[in-house]
């Protein structure tokens, strides 16, 4: 639990670690639309040696990429089991009593492989690259036009830097209950389903009620301090955009683009 | 030979941006049966140290002997539970470990993962409840009804109803009243006088002076000093050195000794210390 990678900022002196959050958020909202869009696999392998250009910029190392990925290996397997079984289109590939596999389903599986990977990897970057209050700031400034139309800004940033803010502080909880209960004989690995269940169980449930305690906490905290979610504040921390910034954003476009063109034409 | 350490490093997360070297080089070697004190300041290692002791934590380097079982950076027996079962740790703030609808439950929740039967774990489990002071019209109410001072009772009730041989307890008294903390401490030495080796780790010296045979000191990841309780207290300058706080009564005689008092620095009694005041003052 440590090691979790995913969502961990780790604090580098990078070429994306310097890029102006605002942009990084609207690259990856890009992106991500374009993983979607079915641009073969010659459009997967362009987005892919982005995204790889884009880990070499941000000087992270590919045992931490590989560390992000890890924890979602499960659901990916789980998807690739069912995808394999359940799709029934295209040639027979194979049959084994009632399993019978189609060249399909190889294919959807493969793509969902590469899409989830991708947008992993994607989403790895930006949280690793930009610290949890850049980020917020960042969302809270590509919001800003929707406040004209009462959109409530400002209580949504406060929500996602509060919810960022206490991820570490969750696995920290959850790590330190893992450890007591572990004193008490749990393993979390081992053991049969039953066991399993209650094991888990002995984690979920002071895990929960020490969230709510903190919330309540914070609350109060925050209330005794006269917060106001509707005052308007001024920040200390300006966000200025440069040139890297533009030549960035437009490599981005260009990338994001062809694929989505790619999609039609092909 | 209870719990020895040989050169055992710990490194955080290593080879990481995050890494933190914990233990640097510990060597130690606690006793059956005594009653010793870990203190230090804050990222001195206690915590990284006792989670050793029950593998909660496995060393980066060196090894670990808990009475008959090794652990080492490549090597730990295939089923932790023994060990997990003789080395019993009460971590800090243990009331939120409770989870069980009823504190019966919650605390048989322990000697039933060790696979002690039911029956024997329902009749620990009021044996201990007795222990840490509560009766036994608790045993059917929810943990999560408690005060927080009872709460911590049942945590620890349940650490005890697995019957470990050793005791390790992470400040089992920060934020407990001072009455409630004096019972404590109570239970923990009369637990020790059964027998059982108890670790504690304190910031509150006046704790330490009554209740400990031995202090382990660490300081910077290292083991500083391992001494009796008495002639770590004869050395006040080291420990005003290390800013650890004398406890009253030593700081006291400290005080009239530099005054012109030749007093027994190792009292920890009042009385004797009256004593020994009358005795000077009237030669």
């Amino acid at each position: 639990m440590n090691n979790m990678m995913f969502g961990k900022y780790i604090p580098l002196d990078s070429f994306i670690h310097k890029l102006d959050p605002r942009l990084k958020i609207g690259a990856l909202l890009l992106l991500l639309i374009s993983v979607f869009f079915d641009a073969g696999f010659i459009g997967y392998g362009i987005l892919g040696v982005f995204v790889l250009i884009m880990v070499g910029l941000s000087k992270m190392k590919f045992s931490q990429i590989i560390k992000a990925i890890k924890p979602m290996l499960f659901m990916m397997a789980f998807l690739t089991f069912f995808n394999l079984l359940f799709i029934q289109r295209g040639n027979l590939l194979l049959e084994i009593g009632f399993i019978k596999i189609y060249d399909q389903a190889l294919f959807q599986t493969a793509y969902i492989f590469i899409r989830l990977i991708l947008i992993i990897v994607m989403t790895t970057i930006l949280t690793a690259t930009t610290k949890p209050l850049d980020l917020t700031l960042g969302i809270e400034h590509l919001l800003l036009p929707f406040k004209k139309i009462g959109f409530p800004t400002h209580e949504v940033a406060m929500m996602i830097s509060i919810a960022l803010r206490f991820i570490p502080t969750l696995l920290e909880e959850t790590q330190r209950i893992m450890k007591a209960q572990a004193s008490r004989g749990v393993e979390f690995s081992e053991g049969h389903l039953k066991e399993k269940i209650l094991s888990i169980v002995s984690l979920i449930i002071p895990l929960f009620i020490s969230a709510f305690q903190r919330a309540e906490d914070l609350a109060n905290a925050m209330e005794s301090r006269n917060y106001n979610p509707e005052a308007k504040r001024t920040r200390y921390k300006q966000l200025h955009w440069k040139l890297a910034d533009t030549i960035s954003l437009m490599s981005v476009v260009i990338v994001c683009s062809s694929l989505i063109i790619m999609s039609f034409v092909l | 030979m209870s719990i020895t350490f040989k050169k055992v490093e710990h490194i955080y997360s290593e080879k990481t941006p995050f890494s933190y070297h914990a233990l640097k080089g510990v060597d130690l070697n606690i006793e059956k049966g005594k009653m010793t004190a870990l203190i230090g300041h804050t990222g001195s290692g206690k915590s990284t140290l006792i989670q050793h002791m029950n593998a909660l934590l496995l060393p980066s380097a060196g090894e670990v002997h808990i009475e008959d079982i090794l652990i080492t950076a490549t090597d730990k027996p295939e089923s932790l539970k023994p060990l997990r079962k003789k080395a019993g740790l009460v971590f800090q703030f243990p009331e939120y470990q409770l989870f069980e609808e009823t504190i019966l439950k919650d605390i048989i929740f322990g000697p039933k993962n060790f696979g002690i039967n039911e029956d024997e774990a329902i009749e620990m489990a009021k044996k201990v409840l007795k222990m840490v002071g509560l009766d036994e019209s608790y045993l059917e109410k929810s943990p999560f009804d408690l005060s927080g001072g009872q709460k911590r009772r049942v945590a620890i009730a349940g650490i005890l109803a697995m019957d470990p041989d050793i005791l390790i307890l992470d400040e089992p008294t920060a934020g407990l009243d001072p009455q409630g903390a004096k019972e404590m401490l109570n239970l923990f030495k009369k637990i020790n006088q059964t027998g059982k080796t108890v670790i504690l780790v304190s910031h509150d010296m006046d704790q330490v002076l009554e209740y400990c045979d031995e202090v382990i000191v660490m300081n910077k990841g290292k083991v500083e000093k391992h001494v009796s309780v008495d002639e770590l207290f004869k050395e006040t300058s080291y420990l005003m050195s290390l800013s650890i706080d004398l406890p009253i009564i030593t700081s006291f005689i400290h005080e009239l000794n530099q005054n012109g008092f030749h007093i027994d620095p190792t009292i920890k009694d009042m009385n004797k210390l009256i004593e020994s005041i009358g005795g000077e003052l009237n030669e």
